[in-house]
């Protein structure tokens, strides 16, 4: 990191928001299935970056670090202050067709998942990344994220084959 | 069910995006801060206060300052009002507990390693 005048910091925090801002959040909604927290954990992020002042080497990795971190800091605390989440969709559909029944059964089971799942989920299906590429970024290894979403799928199938019965 | 035919669902759809208001409220952190250069200082101050006060209020054993997400809504109004009420007090309410949040966090992540967060569930 180099430093900054003060003055720049809207210029970056501008540029980065407008560069990264959107797949943060998007990160974060499904990593915490919170919207509401996510716009927070995103806030938070950025007001770090303010707060520093400082240009970030690497921004892409160190913003979807932060914003990890800061999503699993938050999952802590509600695990400790045992507050439920909000309820505003967490996904939206990208193509015509999606019926309002299909998207409630997913979120549904999406909310369902353990976040160390839908994180995989979310960075597999929705970023296009390989196994090694996530196993790399989160410090883990690749049996460990190909098994996650495994389980995430089976588990997914499971609760929307059940509801399917029902 | 086949796993492929999850993955296709899934491929319908894609999270949802920022509300528009989140780019303004990041963006009014920078005003707020160069029209208010005292509120860093302050706001470990303000937010301890307020959080005693909560913690004494609901006899919450070992609080600390990770607030939940309605405390800081209190707390936030609470400033608000401290601060006169109008639009530019709201900001600084709301910069002052984001940064008193990062703080807190910073200084309590060093005792919560991440890869243990919650355990890895599989």
């Amino acid at each position: 990191m180099s430093d900054r005048p003060p003055d720049d910091a809207r210029s970056l925090v501008g540029r980065l928001y407008d560069t990264y801002g959107a797949s943060l959040y998007r990160y974060a909604v499904l990593l915490l299935a919170d919207a509401t927290a996510a716009e927070d954990v995103v806030q938070q992020v950025f007001a770090a970056i303010l707060r520093q002042g400082s240009r970030l080497d690497e921004e892409a990795h160190y913003l979807r670090r932060a914003v990890r971190n800061e999503c699993y800091s938050h999952l802590r605390r509600l695990r400790k202050q045992s507050e439920v989440g909000d309820k505003r969709a967490l996904i939206e559909p990208v193509v015509e067709g999606a019926s309002r029944e299909e998207r409630i059964a997913l979120e549904r089971a999406i909310r369902e998942l353990p976040p160390e799942q839908r994180e995989v989920i979310y960075l597999h299906v929705f970023e296009g990344l390989t196994f090694q590429e996530i196993a790399t970024g989160l410090e883990a290894s690749i049996n460990t994220v190909a098994a996650r979403y495994r389980y995430a799928l089976g588990r997914l199938r499971q609760i929307l084959t059940s509801g399917e019965r029902t | 069910m086949k796993h492929s035919e999850i993955e296709d669902l899934l491929r319908k759809y894609r999270p949802v995006g920022p509300p528009a208001e989140l780019r303004h409220r990041i963006l009014a952190m920078t005003r707020v801060l160069r029209v208010w250069p005292w509120a860093t200082a302050a706001a470990a101050l303000l937010i301890l206060g307020i959080t005693f006060q909560l913690a004494t209020r609901h006899e919450v054993a070992g609080a600390d300052l990770n607030l939940g997400p309605s405390a800081v809504a209190r707390v936030t109004d609470d400033l608000t009002r401290m601060l006169g009420g109008d639009l530019r007090a709201r900001e600084l309410a709301e910069f002052i507990v984001v940064e008193q949040q990062v703080h807190s966090e910073t200084t309590t992540a060093s005792t919560q390693p991440l890869n243990g967060a919650g355990g890895v569930q599989r």
